[in-house]
């Protein structure tokens, strides 16, 4: 029989405030780990901050914009071995940096090039998926296929917290449980569904509260927190490759962005909590602890900055200069045999 | 090398955009990411940083200006400024348009019906500035050219003056609250004697604010939005208050008018006012009022029937205040006397109760405590 575990409600930290809060640590971590750390959340910072201005210059299409989710994508990503799959959603776009992926590529996607898709097998990431929670039951049938295969890779898949909602959803969180499938299922709860708020998604007090219901451990972290969101990644994946299947870790943080380009949040969101959310973003207070760690210094913070701008500006750059794709791309791998409708016109 | 820049889609799938502000000038050497231009779109007004470095060669759109996506707006290269005319040197790739901008020496884009209705109207189409997507011309801009006149000639002198901005949101406001509202307007008189007295430095506008309030909580169909099938009772009591700038009428809204004392209520007011005149409002400050009221002082009129503020389902006016005969106790006297209007949607307020609530208000304002 599987245990019904309670979900733990305590949300996990790690960094301190400087003040009353004391800061933690996270065994393993050296002082050039803490760093991969911050220049990874440095990276997607700038990213998303120039796709934002590209966007406005009409240099990409609308984007989902993922400021302030930084700490949750990098502390996540960077648990993982280099064998684990990523299973990542619109929110994560960017998340291939993280692997070696060039910002060319990922700029490409939202350009709608072609050059903007990539082999899976590759980087170990599956494509990006834009309808919700529909890619849950792919990472679960990936993990459960490694394990049958007895390799000890393991997947780890981010959504958000209206996908919770979703059919897709359920199906993947519960066969993972009952297949003992080795994925971590990582929620990103920045509070909002592009405009329907948490409360209006669900009764349930905690979403983590429904890791219990599929008989799996579910966590809570402060999602602007990038050790705490390691931390318990890595927690989950040891369980995973021990064999003791799926762990559901909800990230909390608010989405202080607007959900994409095209979107306008001043209508729905909350701007004093806004505000307060903003002061108190995840890579300012990594970047604070890493200070108050005596491990960075303003010499290694810019170097950082002036990195992951150079390899925006050549980037964009090099997007900009790909030739205009074929159109009859789009055919290319939809048929074997085009059906005569096709052919017509 | 030059750079030109062309209207990008600043929403999903956005048709056009007004070009409200250039930052900078013909001849100016700018850096990647300076301030370049704000746009206005149906949406909101974006600040767009540039692309490229360089001198600003030459701007081809000018403020005020509606254009298609895809129209070059700017042309942003190294070395001198292109002569006036002289087509400017375009090598670096630009993003493809979503729609191909409209040469001056294209056709006019019109239906086969949108013809044959010029025809018979003999509206010379090219002639017709098009409102639709694209600059396309629509059934109604024929039909509107027709009833100025169309293009025929011998018609008076006349400056025609686009409809941008402020004026055109306007326009668009207030003829869906003309469509849509079946509105009826009922006037009382107020004896606001013992209120001048008692206000000393203070305006009118906050103890009006405060009555209107107070009356709103008495009668809450005032405070509504009709919704469909469903009629909406706001349950906060956020009060849009008009206030006339050089751009035009503007609504900044007041929240939380019933919890506010009369110090508060002015500050907030006056607030409003001036950031509303010096155009420094947020977005979120000048939307999701629930009730609306106007003031205009000495230039309010005797009373006027002021438009309900859609999708509200009513409005209170205060109109001009002046010393005027009253009956007072059986004699005449001069007191300070001002017209209080109501407007309201009669498919949720009966006539009655509009009426009642005006007498509430108008109560609370002879009444101050």
């Amino acid at each position: 029989m599987a245990q019904v575990l309670p979900a733990e409600h305590d949300v996990r930290r790690i960094i301190g405030d400087g003040d009353g809060v004391a800061d933690g640590e996270v065994e393993g971590l050296d002082d050039a780990a803490l760093l991969d750390l911050y220049r990874a959340m440095v990276l997607l910072r700038t990213y998303d901050e120039r796709s934002v201005v590209y966007h406005s210059q009409g240099r990409v299409g609308t984007y989902a914009i993922f400021w302030g989710h930084e700490a949750i994508q990098a502390g996540s990503a960077l648990a993982l071995a280099d064998e684990d799959w990523i299973f990542p959603s619109y929110r994560e776009s960017a998340i291939g940096l993280l692997r070696g992926m060039t910002p060319e590529t990922v700029l490409s996607w939202w350009r709608g090039h072609p050059a903007g898709w990539w082999n899976p097998r590759e980087f170990r990431i599956a494509s990006i998926t834009v309808p919700i929670a529909t890619h849950v039951p792919h990472a679960v049938g990936y993990a459960w296929g490694a394990r049958l295969k007895g390799e000890s890779a393991c997947a780890l898949v981010y959504f958000g917290d209206g996908a919770t909602s979703e059919g897709a959803f359920h199906e993947g969180a519960n066969f993972a449980a009952v297949m003992r499938a080795p994925v971590v299922l990582l929620c990103n709860n920045n509070q909002w569904a592009i405009s329907t708020p948490l409360s209006a998604q669900t009764r349930a007090e905690f979403l983590a509260d429904k890791a219990a219901g599929y008989g799996m451990p579910g966590v809570r972290v402060d999602g602007g927190d990038v050790l705490a969101v390691y931390q318990a990644t890595s927690e989950a994946l040891a369980r995973a490759r021990a064999g003791h299947g799926p762990t559901f870790v909800e990230a909390l943080t608010y989405r202080c962005a607007p959900h994409v380009t095209a979107d306008d949040p001043t209508a729905y969101w909350d701007a004093q909590r806004v505000e307060r959310e903003r002061e108190n973003e995840c890579l300012g207070r990594y970047d604070r602890y890493l200070r108050r760690l005596g491990v960075l210094s303003d010499e290694l913070a810019e170097d950082a900055r002036d990195d992951a701008l150079e390899r925006m500006k050549s980037g964009i750059a090099a997007a900009e200069a790909l030739p205009p794709p074929d159109p009859e791309v789009v055919f290319a791998s939809a048929y074997v045999d085009p059906p005569p409708t096709l052919r017509e016109g | 090398m030059a750079y030109e820049f062309r209207l990008p889609d600043l929403g999903e799938g956005l048709a056009e955009g007004e070009i409200a502000r250039w930052l900078v000038e013909e001849g100016q050497q700018i850096q990647e990411d300076d301030p370049l231009v704000e746009i206005q779109t149906d949406k909101t007004t974006v600040e767009i940083l540039s692309p490229a470095a360089g001198t600003v060669a030459r701007i081809l759109v000018q403020e005020g200006e509606l254009v298609p996506v895809g129209t070059p707006l700017v042309v942003i290269g190294d070395g001198e400024i292109a002569e006036p005319g002289a087509p400017a040197a375009v090598d670096a790739p630009a993003p493809e348009p979503s729609a191909p901008a409209p040469k001056p020496s294209e056709r006019v884009q019109a239906t086969p019906l949108v013809r044959r209705l010029a025809a018979e109207l003999g509206v010379e189409l090219s002639a017709v500035a098009g409102t639709g997507p694209g600059g396309r011309v629509s059934e109604e801009d024929v039909r509107t050219a027709a009833l100025s006149g169309g293009q025929t000639p011998g018609r008076g002198p006349e400056r025609r003056v686009p409809l941008r901005g402020v004026r055109r949101l306007i326009a668009q406001h207030l003829t869906t609250s003309h469509r849509e509202v079946p509105a009826v307007t009922v006037v009382e008189e107020c004896d606001l004697t013992a209120l001048s007295a008692a206000r000393g430095e203070r305006s009118y506008l906050p103890y009006l604010l405060q009555a209107v309030a107070a009356g709103l909580q008495e009668f809450p169909e005032l405070n509504a939005t009709l919704d469909g099938e469903e009629i909406v009772f706001w349950e906060r009591y956020d009060l849009g208050v008009a206030v006339q700038t050089d751009e035009g009428l503007v609504v900044p809204v007041l929240r939380a008018a019933d919890e506010r004392s009369l110090d508060e209520l002015e500050a907030e007011a006056r607030r409003l006012a001036e950031g509303a005149r010096a155009g420094t409002l947020a977005p979120e400050e000048l939307r999701g009022s629930t009730f609306t009221v106007t003031s205009a002082g000495r230039l309010g009129g005797l009373f006027a029937t002021p438009l309900v503020n859609y999708p509200e389902v009513a409005i209170l006016g205060l109109h001009r205040i002046a010393p005027r005969p009253a009956v007072v106790d059986g004699e005449i006297a001069v007191r300070e006397i001002g017209w209080l209007s109501c407007t309201f949607d009669h498919r949720v307020v009966d006539g009655a109760r509009a009426s009642a609530f005006l007498l509430d208000v108008v109560g609370r304002l002879e009444s101050p405590t």
